[in-house]
């Protein structure tokens, strides 16, 4: 029996939500809990799994506890989930017996030395405490999302003047001297500099980079809207000038999805003079003609193998070429092979993986939808029941408003793949496996205990890309071990997985 | 009468025999009342150190209301529980975190507690917990008044003897008082004085684990003082 | 404290949020420091009755 119950005014971090729930799960006679903060996307998803939200009386700074239970067992249940709220039994620091400090004051009494502030705060403070931190000298690394660009360009206008750089909002991931903050893989240090205003961009590249033998100086971030119009390009400009100052690189890359004409012009241009050969990598764009000192690329693996060609002194062409090839050969296999169904389900827990792969699979399917699709028109009123072909991008705002990034806790999205490749309809499904730090401990298991047991005669063809590297603490070889031996097929990077899948599915749509 | 010998013991504990009552016994400590009503401690753990305690290597099986003799001829001296009073200044460099500490009120829903800081006679006895929070959140303030070399009111000390709370936290007040503290204590007070930020935040922790609200409590009024002094 | 100071020693973290970013880090020894963040709370009566300690008739 599904049960709710709201929790008024309280104040609880998503991974304290998604532990407890994880500890209701454990015990016997529940089969769902789920804790949320009560804002209208995570109502809806509320509804969408059974519960009866209509009625309930809940601002978004609430909290709503619904357990799946028998019910006799769900008054014990909401005592039990109430005291684990208050005192969490996983509590590491209490360990340790160290206090923690509360304020930026107080943790700049521990490290003075401290230089970056890496803020992961729900949106509506987030923004307060970055300009704390900014106006006590610390760069700031902005993973919080729900920053107002107001917000976001006032923090960037003071950074700009008084020498700092804010990265983000929306930032995942950033790389300073080889040491990764946020999402990360375990990459070797090397004479690239790297601007990206997408954190799975980043580090599909650093990955491609690595796998060539190649590593990384700096990887800077600088949120998703940094190139629109209204914030100017800020801090892109400000991080392309210090990795051009900077005798230990060589190539200076900047990743992205296509910027705004105007802040275009400027990236260009500081690119072209800045002294250092550069990479440009829009997604999406058509392809353009190289300048002497300025490659373009429109995709991640073709945009780190154009660094390696020219940290080798060899032709970028020629190595786009070789490149193509190697796509032409996955495709050929695409196209031959056999499944059941129709359509292309692309399922996505990196927000640019999802948006490359979409990109690729344009080129073979006529039409595509998401929540967050490409072509306008195209966006699913549910994104909870997918359409035809779709993909999804689950890190998306609906789905991590008070929850956790899909990279963390992948559950959603594995409940969400298993619903897919249940529906006869799907022939193919696509997704990724993000590795690295700060990401689940063990994604590939997760897909693989969705995957089995399907109650569906014939299942859907499954193509997956871990995005990892050997260093990463989830053991790359294991997490793709894991995922053949449940029939998975996996490639070598995210284009190579979208245009198999893509070549699948082409013909299909009309049987 | 079973006599007792412990191996270490703080300063202010007399060296010679005495006869004490047993008044409760913990899984880590037991508390005796001795002749001059004042509470002495076996202990078996040095950070446990307290006013006129001892270190035992096992504590005895022993039930209130009994009486017991022990003596100190076998022990040495392991803890001095005296406050340095007006001692060197506090580090500049902490004052962001101790300024912290004073949040705790709110957390735990004390706030009340700071209405009877005008009237701290009455905050004696106030609050939950086995040792009341407002006498937990009382010995902070006073031991920090007293560090600083701060007088404290005369007021209090009326107070206490009107038996307005617990034997234990009315002894523990009354120490605090006389210008006595608990090792806990006496290690922040330390590190508040040097410059090592991992021997501050450690000291600080072991005193917020002490006790379900004991420790917060304790922690929230040694903050307040020194915020009112600075 | 710069960008270019950040990008010569760096990164040096105050991380404040998702705790798993700081165990990240310290297992791979970067200097970090977490701060325990919570909302501001109304604190403002608080520093009434602190202000008034000041003034402080018991001290």
């Amino acid at each position: 029996m599904k049960r709710l119950e709201v929790v008024k005014g309280e104040y609880y971090d998503s991974v304290t939500l998604m532990l407890v729930a994880k500890e209701l799960k454990k015990i016997e006679g529940v089969s769902e809990a789920t804790l949320n903060m009560a804002t209208e996307a995570n109502l809806h998803i509320m509804k969408a799994a059974g519960f009866e939200v209509d009625g309930v009386n809940a601002l978004p700074d609430d909290l709503i506890i619904g357990i799946d239970c028998p019910g006799d067992l769900f008054d014990g249940l909401m005592e039990m989930a109430r005291s684990y709220l208050s005192s969490p039994p996983w509590k590491s620091g209490e360990e340790a017996g160290e206090y923690t400090p509360r304020t930026i004051e107080g943790s700049l009494s521990v490290l003075p030395e401290a230089d970056i502030a890496l803020i992961s705060l729900p949106g509506r403070y987030a923004a307060v405490e970055a300009m704390k931190a900014l106006e006590r000298g610390l760069n700031v690394m902005l993973y919080s999302d729900n920053v107002s660009l107001e917000e976001e360009i006032e923090l960037k206008r003071y950074a700009f003047r008084n020498g700092l750089i804010v990265m983000g909002p929306d930032c995942g991931t950033v790389v300073i001297n080889g040491q990764g903050l946020g999402f990360s893989n375990a990459c070797p240090l090397g004479p690239v500099g790297i601007v990206s205003a997408s954190g799975t961009g980043l580090q599909e590249v650093m990955v491609q980079l690595a796998r060539r033998g190649v590593g990384v100086k700096h990887g800077l971030g600088t949120g998703g809207r940094d190139v629109k119009s209204a914030v100017g390009g800020i801090s892109s400009l400000i991080a392309i000038e210090a990795l051009a100052n900077d005798p230990e690189i060589s190539v200076v890359v900047v990743i992205g999805k296509p910027p705004s004409t105007e802040v275009r012009e400027k990236l260009v241009q500081t690119l072209r003079s800045c002294g250092k050969q550069s990479v440009t990598c829009f997604m999406g764009e058509s392809p353009r003609e190289d300048e002497l000192q300025l490659k373009y690329t429109t995709g991640l693996e073709e945009c780190a193998t154009v660094v390696v060609a020219l940290l080798d002194g060899k032709d970028a062409g020629k190595a786009r070429e070789d490149l193509m090839n190697e796509y032409l050969k996955i495709e050929a296999l695409g196209r031959k092979s056999e499944t059941s169904g129709r359509f292309l389900r692309g399922l996505f827990t990196g927000g640019t993986l999802c948006y490359e792969a979409e990109s690729i699979a344009r080129r073979y399917l006529e039409s595509i939808y998401g929540n967050n699709p490409l072509k306008i028109g195209m966006k699913l009123p549910d994104s909870l029941k997918p359409i035809q072909n779709s993909f999804i991008d689950y890190g998306e705002d609906e789905f991590t408003q008070g929850k956790l990034h899909p990279m963390i806790d992948p559950s959603f999205r594995t409940g969400q793949l298993k619903m897919q490749s249940e529906d006869p309809s799907v022939a193919v499904v696509l997704f990724d496996v993000v590795l690295g730090y700060g990401s689940a401990p063990d994604p590939s298991s997760e897909v693989v205990g969705a995957i089995k047991g399907l109650e569906r005669k014939r299942g859907p063809l499954y193509v997956a890309y871990v995005c990892g590297t050997s260093g990463d603490p989830q053991c790359l070889e294991r997490q793709i071990a894991v995922l053949k031996e449940a029939g998975v097929r996996v490639f070598e990077s995210n284009a190579r997985a979208a245009i198999f899948a893509a070549a699948a599915t082409v013909g299909r749509e009309r049987r | 009468m079973i006599t007792l010998y412990p191996f270490e013991r703080s300063f202010d504990w007399p060296n010679m025999m005495i006869v004490m009552k047993v008044h409760s016994v913990y899984s880590n400590a037991i508390n005796f009342e001795g002749e001059d009503n004042r509470r002495y401690s076996l202990i078996t753990g040095e950070p446990d150190y307290l006013p006129r305690a001892a270190l035992i290597e096992a504590l005895p099986v022993l039930s209130a209301g009994e009486s017991v003799k022990i003596s100190q001829e076998l022990s040495s001296v392991g803890f001095d529980p005296s406050i340095n009073q007006g001692s060197a200044p506090v580090n500049p460099l902490w004052q962001p975190l101790w300024r912290e500490w004073k949040c705790f009120l709110l957390d735990d829903r004390l706030e009340y507690l700071l209405d009877q800081l005008e009237n701290p006679e009455g905050m004696i006895g106030l609050g939950p917990g086995t040792t009341p929070a407002g006498d937990d959140f009382i010995t902070g303030l006073i031991t920090a008044f007293r560090w600083s070399g701060v007088e404290v009111d005369e007021g209090l000390v009326k107070a206490l003897e009107k038996n307005r709370t617990t034997w234990f936290s009315a002894q523990m007040i009354r120490d605090a008082l006389d210008g006595y503290i608990w090792k806990r204590g006496k290690k922040l007070c330390q590190a508040l004085t040097g410059s090592s930020a991992p021997e501050l935040l450690l000291a600080a922790g072991r005193i917020l684990q002490w006790g379900h609200l004991s420790g917060r409590a304790w922690l929230t009024g040694f903050s307040v003082a020194l915020e009112g002094i600075s | 404290m710069s960008m270019k100071k950040l990008l010569k020693d760096g990164p040096k973290v105050i991380n404040m949020g998702m705790e798993q970013f700081y165990i990240d880090l310290k297992a791979r020894e970067v200097p970090a420091v977490r701060v325990d963040w919570k909302p501001p709370l109304a604190d403002r009566e608080l520093l009434g009755k602190l202000k008034k300690l000041r003034g402080g008739n018991f001290v």
